[in-house]
């Protein structure tokens, strides 16, 4: 496209917005409220998912031991039949010897010297990639031959799996839901800028102008609309968390266990690109869906 | 330049406004086309701006098939006409020279081809001093002479002109159609739609004659007579 056609079509979208003012103030508004409301949803959801990681990832160890009598070739196939699971992200072997050492801390060196390693049964901790799959893998490995014991935590694991499942359910519906409201909020302002171009439009059509040149103002309306309604609710979103953070300093462990709140320049980092992203896609998706509609060739 | 070719257009109500009608426009003409409302000159201009699609018959125009014209050929195709509306069709939030100046930016003229091109139009018009001024502080002529600035500013091979004089007291009618005359003087093709007798007696142009959607006579060079008519 030619610098004087990016001039025209930038020139084009900014009148079609001071045509429109009142209506461009009220949509910025709605979507600042919208991405706001999925922005409290999204801080929610990111604390919680920043907690339930860390959890998750103590819980996600699975401790699968040997019996002591087992020659090197029992525990390299048991060793390669954890490897090769597609659902273990990572397996460490503990010896018998690491298994003495880390007795020694727990009981006391004198026990252990006189119980001497031979009784302790070497292990693999296994750490899995899906919680779900957990159950599965304590029964399939509890089934093996020459396995003295698989020890997890299965409550644990099962609730922190569920409340993470619902977590993410409830927000995503929530999310859309406020999503296709937006939609609807900025595809309206679209049709309202489109039908007051009306004359215009068809004149550009008389003329020669291409369906390029006629609708990419309208897009670009739509991705401004979004864009700016984005960057008010990152400033809000922004601040607010800061005066949060600040006031609990960073923890909600007075309140709630030990939750610790994602640090500010992590968060702050993720709102801006999720905002611009939602809010920009928002306003040119919903000034597609009014232009499909209202300025047919 | 246009040949329409044995054209009929039914429109989906069931209404036939033409029925087989062929002529031929050779680059440079100045063709006036006449006939009382529902004689299908309207629908000859619908045709010609590629609204509608004939039912029958083939119109081609500076080398492109209308029928068989893509969407995307059809911006390409229209700026090579320049139209005249009856109501104008200016737009009211932009002054007398944004309105020209704005038929040349949707096709992507350059600022300097504008500024050199718009005052130029304006000289020709008659409307030097009326740059700032906004559509509805302008007379009826004045309107018109925009809308045929406007028209002319790309340079069309074609200007068609629906009923320019319409709405114009006959001493500013006259000023439009010697207008139109002179862009034809300089090369363009010139269909004027109209059912004003006078104009069209005072240039001595071929006439279109339509009835009923038929042509009915294309004189070349006549003068038009009027009491043959039923207007």
């Amino acid at each position: 496209m030619k610098p004087v056609s990016i001039k025209y079509i930038l020139v084009e979208s900014f009148n079609n917005i001071l045509r429109n003012k009142v209506l461009f103030i009220t949509s910025i508004f709605t979507v600042c409220v919208t991405i706001l409301l999925m922005g409290v949803v999204g801080i929610l959801l990111m604390n919680v998912s920043y907690n339930s990681d860390e959890m998750l990832d103590e819980m996600l160890h699975i401790t699968v031991y040997v019996i002591p009598e087992a020659d090197e070739k029992t525990l390299n196939d048991i060793q390669d039949v954890i490897v090769s699971d597609p659902h273990v992200e990572s397996s460490t072997y503990v010896s018998k010897l690491e298994a003495y050492e880390a007795s020694k801390e727990l009981v006391g060196e004198e026990v252990m010297e006189e119980l001497g390693y031979d009784f302790l049964p070497p292990s693999f901790i296994v750490k899995l990639n899906d919680v779900t799959y957990a159950n599965i893998f304590v029964h399939k490995m509890s089934s093996m031959s020459n396995i003295y014991e698989v020890k997890y935590s299965s409550e644990s694991y099962e609730r922190a799996g569920r409340i993470s499942y619902t977590i993410r359910y409830v927000c995503g519906a929530l999310t859309g839901l406020l999503g296709i409201l937006s939609l609807f909020l900025i595809s309206n302002t679209i049709k309202i800028t489109v039908s007051s171009s009306k004359e215009e439009v068809t004149i550009m059509r008389y003329i020669g102008a291409s369906e390029a040149r006629i609708k990419v103002p309208f897009f670009l309306q739509g991705g401004f609309i979004g864009f700016l309604g984005a960057i008010i609710s990152f400033i809000i979103a922004g601040f607010g968390y800061n005066y949060i953070y600040t006031k609990l300093e960073g923890s909600l462990s007075d309140y709630i266990g030990v939750l610790e709140l994602v640090p500010i320049p992590q968060m702050l980092l993720v709102l801006l690109g999720v905002f611009m992203l939602y809010g920009i896609v928002l306003g040119v998706l919903g000034s597609f869906f009014a232009i499909r509609k209202y300025l047919k060739a | 330049m246009i040949d329409f070719e044995n054209v009929s257009m039914i429109y989906r109500s069931g209404t036939e406004a033409l029925h087989g009608i062929s002529f031929h426009v050779d680059p440079g003409e100045f063709v006036f086309i006449t006939g009382k409302s529902g004689s299908g000159k309207s629908t000859i201009i619908k045709l010609l701006m590629r609204e509608e699609k004939p039912t029958a018959g083939d119109i081609f125009v500076n080398g492109y098939d209308l029928y068989n014209l893509s969407r995307y050929d059809l911006p390409h195709y229209r700026r090579r006409l320049g139209v005249v509306f009856q109501d104008c069709r200016l737009l009211m939030n932009k002054t007398v020279y944004q309105n020209i100046e704005f038929a040349m930016e949707v096709v992507g003229e350059s600022n300097r081809t504008i500024k050199q091109v718009v005052p130029k139009l304006l000289h020709m018009v008659d409307l030097v001093g009326k740059e700032k001024a906004f559509p509805d502080e302008l007379a009826g002529g004045e309107q018109a002479r925009v809308a045929l600035a406007r028209a002319i500013a790309n340079n069309p091979d074609i200007l068609i002109a629906d009923e320019p004089t319409g709405n114009l007291d006959p001493k500013t009618s006259t000023e439009i159609i010697d207008l139109l005359y002179k862009v034809n003087q300089l090369g363009t093709t010139v269909l004027v739609v109209t059912h004003d007798t006078k104009i069209v007696d005072r240039l001595q142009q071929r006439v279109i004659r339509l009835k009923a959607g038929n042509i009915i006579s294309d004189t070349e060079g006549s003068i038009y007579e009027d009491e043959t008519c039923e207007y």
